[in-house]
């Protein structure tokens, strides 16, 4: 039921979206997360909560007034009395305020068309009495619904689980699941030896073959249970026991899902073993974790658009490209800004930071070498000018042969706190000699016991930490990028320790510059070279790639991924048992089929809904053909223009209504994180579960009222 | 509604309509009758004649085209009085792939039953019910009998206040049916009320308090067994320890003719099938091993009375 907003994005063919997700047919290579979509934010849940309102509420409305039509009328005088005075008038009144509502509605747009010739200009309200109808019709069939809750017992739905278990297993059905065993024999012939793509390829094919069994067996399952009851008349001794319907429904749905968790935890747990032990050493160790990764906001500089690089023109824009500066022009860099970054990254040695990208060469280049890239990394400490401050100490430095005396230590100190004074941000005098003493402490720390004056000893890293505290940046300038393989720069911990300082006001600006920012430019080496990137191309690894536990890691991530299926079960399972408490089996079965994998394709059928694929809806087509025009010219104005789109807009409304029937489907399918070796986040899992709940919520609502109202042992 | 009334149906109606609402049966036509606490009330009629309906229109498995039915009081459709009803379905809609200990316990946990309770309830039951070797069988294994049987005892699992038998004795053998009789009547012992319908008129007419018969949907007779049964007309004689002689029965037809009556028979009773057959199993019982011998029959006809027709095998 949730039409995410996050869905309105162009539309992709299947092929090239399997490319994306699956890797099989090998689009991109590297270990990197595309996304579809953005993943929802906790700041997302309230537009959520409100477009299923309205849409959930919509149907509710729709089947209220089914059910007036098709039931109440029929309900014998005796019979309607018995509906409790309050709720009746309840009933009546929530109905009325969805009714207006949706009249309000189209009498807004209609409006807003003819006397206000300003569609726009209603926009904001139009949301507001859309969810207003919805919380009516809402009301109208939720509350009836809650009244048929208060007589249910734990006990009977427990016994009416345990008998779907019990039947599942006595019949004899989960053999089917050997199947799975196939793939551990036979499975390794296909998978492809290179170990870039093996660990994905390998998660890939057992997940494949895992969601296609599970599923396939819980919606026969399913949709089977209740009308095989109905049919051999085992469903009269259960009615004749104080049983209520819902309990019955619910029974069968808990039964069944119970049953799939545990085969799916064994064969999860199966086929971790066999990708653990059939993925060879070096796949292992690029791919077999699970990075926990912060991903930051991308944007560009000096390409004409700071939302897009340059465009290369190929295949669909989810990277945008960059290159080398031409003597007369600014060089181009890919900005990623990370407003928050956890303070715990301050206390490593190192940060790594993650990265991959995808080139196009428009000359030939030379093979095997990669472009080369500079990377600058920089807090909100930093401005500009102190860019050659930094270049002077850190070459300065570097020619020591991390040999320092007393002198240079005084010397570099000296300079610490003339610049801390000099700064907007100045600390105060104690938290100053507090800062130098505490330098001064880490400079001292590994004394040479040499004859004559005292002499230090300071790595280059531990050189290139001090300056990264101190500035604020740090700055790799020529690494060279390949494609294929997940890259990455070890960035000294001083950075994020200076991340942690307050901020300097006057540079500020008004919301605060971004903790620390990542700027990516071309080499003029790789002149005419192209680097494609894109928001989530680049990442911090927040968690510690020195500290080891990838296995354990990927391990857990390879139950969270199973939890997607798991979800995916939960979903089919809960549609095959509420249409089946009306449709027969076979039937339940089709439809239930139908909008699953219906959501696999939703996106061409969605952009129909939001009037974006070309030529616009079957109205608008009809007059193109009238007219003989072709579908990329706009239509001229006109009555037969305002016909077309306005009847296209109805058409659209309609087809967005049976839109919501789908479900997102996809979002469910976590296998390329496992595959890719990314962290599943658990605000992920808890959103894909709150968005299963509401969707399901109005199936199973609508299957309680179609059994209640059932005649169970009437013919059908 | 009377105060001991424990069904009650007014003007009950069904009319069976098929997908598009047209009618195609009329089942049931305004039924109206009552069942009365402590009573066994028996449901007669042909084939097809609507009892099955009734049944189910009691139990809220079918609603009503017209006219109400009440059962304690309350409208049948309403799931509650479902805890003090016990039903046995024509034939055995149960499980076949549990066994009599998991129907039971199943069928228990229905009526929100706590465990101590289902087991000991469904101990006694299995019992009761002569099942208690195939108790781990699965039903899928038993005979139409042994499920008629756990059937009952599936019924009875909430010591219900109504018993609804839909045809209890089919299936079952002459022992088995005599022992449901003796079972339903045990339970008017209890104080518990009965609703049963059944083809075997004997069997009805030996335990039912109460009948109504039922032909095509309308309810033709409906009343005490006894009072619908009796026949003032005539008046029946038996007598023990005498030999029937021609002077016997001389002398009492004089003596009815004085009375203004006239002798229609006079004889032997033979037995029912029923007792005979009963005495032989019973007899096979006592005597382990002895069976029939073709032959033997020939000499022993005739002979009448207890002694066997049966060669004792040595
Ligand atoms: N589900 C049904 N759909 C249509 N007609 C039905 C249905 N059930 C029963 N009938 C019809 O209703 C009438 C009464 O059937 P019912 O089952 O009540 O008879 P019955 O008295 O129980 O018969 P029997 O002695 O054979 O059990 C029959 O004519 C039958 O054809
Ligand atoms: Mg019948």
């Amino acid at each position: 039921m949730l039409a995410s907003p996050q869905r309105e994005q162009g539309y992709r063919s299947p092929l090239a979206r399997a490319a994306g997700r699956q890797g099989f047919v090998g689009y991109f290579m590297f270990a990197v997360m595309t996304f579809d979509r953005d993943p929802m934010r906790l700041q997302d849940v309230p537009a959520e909560l409100f477009l299923w309102v309205q849409t959930a509420g919509g149907w509710a409305a729709f089947g209220a007034v089914m059910w007036l039509a098709v039931y109440y009328t029929r309900l014998r005088e005796e019979d309607r009395t018995r509906i409790p005075a309050w709720q009746r008038t309840l009933f009546t009144v929530s109905l009325l305020v969805s009714f207006a509502g949706y009249l309000g509605y189209f009498g807004l747009i209609a409006a807003s068309y003819t006397i206000l010739k300003n569609p726009a200009s209603v926009e904001k309200y139009k949301s507001w009495i859309l969810t207003l109808a919805g919380a009516g019709g809402l009301v109208a069939v939720g509350v009836p619904f809650l009244r048929g809750l208060p007589p249910l017992r734990l006990r009977r739905i427990g016994a009416l689980a345990k008998l779907s278990f019990k039947e599942a297993i006595r019949k004899k059905v989960l053999y089917a699941f050997s199947a799975l065993l196939l793939v551990f024999l036979f499975g390794s012939w296909f998978i492809p030896y290179k170990p870039e793509y093996q660990v994905r390829n390998y998660v890939g094919i057992i997940y494949w073959v895992m969601t296609k069994l599970l599923l396939i067996a819980a919606i026969v399952l399913a949709a089977f249970s209740i009308p095989t009851d109905i049919r051999q008349q085992t469903m009269h001794t259960i009615t004749t026991k104080p049983v209520e319907r819902f309990e019955i429904l619910l029974g069968r749905f808990l039964g069944f899902t119970a049953l799939m968790t545990l085969v799916l935890l064994l064969m999860t747990s199966l086929s971790l073993v066999y990708v653990v032990r059939g993925v060879d050493k070096e796949a292992a160790e690029e791919s077999l974790k699970a990075r926990d990764p912060q991903y930051g906001e991308l944007r560009f500089e000096n390409t004409g658009d700071a939302q897009k690089g340059t465009n290369i023109g190929r295949e669909w824009d989810y990277r945008s490209y960059i290159t080398a500066a031409n003597p007369n022009q600014e060089p181009q860099f890919a900005v990623w800004s990370f407003r928050n970054v956890p303070s715990a990254l301050a206390e490593r040695d190192t940060v790594r930071c993650e990265f991959a990208f995808d080139i196009f060469r428009q000359t030939k280049g030379f093979e095997n070498r990669g472009v080369s890239c500079t990377f600058e990394f920089q807090t909100a400490q930093f401005v500009s000018s102190d860019k050659d401050g930094y270049n002077t100490d850190r070459s300065r430095w570097m020619t020591k042969s991390n040999l320092f005396v007393q002198k240079d230590i005084d010397e570099w100190l000296n300079g610490y706190r003339t610049r801390l004074e000099s700064k907007a941000n100045r600390p105060s005098e104690g938290e100053l000699n507090a800062l130098v003493e505490a330098k001064r402490a880490r400079l001292t720390k590994n004394k040479l016991e040499a004859v004559g004056s005292p002499s230090y000893r300071l790595s280059d890293s531990a050189i290139d930490d001090e300056l990264a505290e101190e500035y604020g940046y740090y700055v790799v300038p020529a690494k060279d990028i390949t494609d294929y393989h997940t890259m990455f720069i070890d960035v000294p911990g001083g950075l994020f320790r200076n991340a942690q300082r307050k901020p300097i006001p006057s540079a500020a600006g008004s919301g605060g510059r971004a903790a620390i920012e990542t700027r990516v430019s071309v080499t003029k080496q790789s002149v005419t070279q192209y680097v494609g990137m894109a928001k989530y191309d680049l990442y911090w690894r927040l968690d510690d790639p020195a500290r080891g536990g990838d296995a354990a890691a990927f391990t857990l991530n390879f139950y969270k991924g199973a939890f997607g299926l798991w979800l995916r079960l939960c979903l089919v399972i809960g549609l095959a048992t509420a249409l089946s408490t009306y449709l027969s089996g076979v039937i339940s079965m089709i439809v239930a089929a139908l909008l699953f994998s219906g959501g696999g394709a939703i996106g061409y059928i969605q952009s129909i809904g939001q009037g974006t694929a070309a030529g616009g809806g079957p109205m608008e087509a009809l007059v193109r053909l009238a007219n003989r025009q072709i579908a990329l010219i706009p239509l001229e104005d006109g009555t037969s223009k305002t016909l077309a789109e306005g009847g296209d807009i109805g058409f659209r409304w309609l087809i967005r209504r049976v839109l919501d029937l789908i479900p997102d489907v996809d979002r469910y399918d976590l296998t390329t994180y496992v595959g890719e070796g990314f962290n599943i986040p658990l605000t992920h899992l808890a959103f894909d579960l709150g968005a299963l709940v509401l969707y399901l919520l109005p199936w199973i609502v609508l299957g309680y009222f179609l059994l209640k109202g059932r005649e169970i042992a009437a013919p059908t | 509604m009377p105060q001991n009334a424990i069904v009650e149906t007014r003007k009950l109606t069904k009319v069976y309509r098929d997908f598009w609402g047209r009618q195609k049966k009329t089942a049931l036509r305004a039924l109206n009758m009552e069942v009365r606490q402590g009573e066994i009330f028996g449901l007669l009629g042909p084939n097809g004649s609507g009892k099955t309906t009734t049944i189910k229109l009691l139990l809220g498995l079918l609603y009503p085209t017209d006219g109400e039915a009440f059962v304690f009081g309350q409208p049948a459709a309403d799931v509650v009085k479902n805890e003090r009803i016990g039903y046995l379905p024509e034939e055995s809609y149960l499980y076949r792939f549990l066994n009599a200990e998991e129907t039971l316990d199943f069928y228990g946990r229905l009526f929100d039953l706590p465990s101590a309770k289902r087991r000991t309830r469904a101990q006694e039951l299995i019992e009761k019910v002569g099942l208690k070797a195939d108790r781990k069988r699965t039903l899928r294994e038993y005979s139409k009998g042994m499920r008629q049987r756990i059937g009952l005892a599936q019924a009875l699992i909430n010591d219900p206040d109504l018993v609804i038998l839909d045809e209890p004795t089919s299936g079952l053998d002459p022992l088995g049916a005599r022992w449901m009789k003796d079972l339903i009547r045990d339970l008017r012992t209890l104080g518990k009320t009965v609703i049963m319908c059944s083809h075997r008129l004997e069997d009805v007419q030996d335990v039912c308090d109460r009948i109504a018969i039922l032909n095509d949907g309308e309810l033709q007779a409906y009343g005490e067994v006894q009072t619908l049964l009796q026949d003032h007309r005539r008046v029946e004689l038996r007598a023990s320890d005498l030999q029937l002689t021609d002077e016997l029965r001389r002398e009492l037809e004089e003596v009815l003719r004085k009375h203004g009556g006239k002798l229609d028979t006079i004889g032997h009773p033979t037995t029912t099938l029923e007792d005979y057959f009963l005495r032989i199993v019973e007899e096979s019982k006592a005597h382990p091993g002895r069976r029939f011998l073709p032959g033997a029959e020939s000499r022993q006809r005739g002979e009448g009375g207890s002694t066997s027709r049966i060669a004792e095998k040595r």
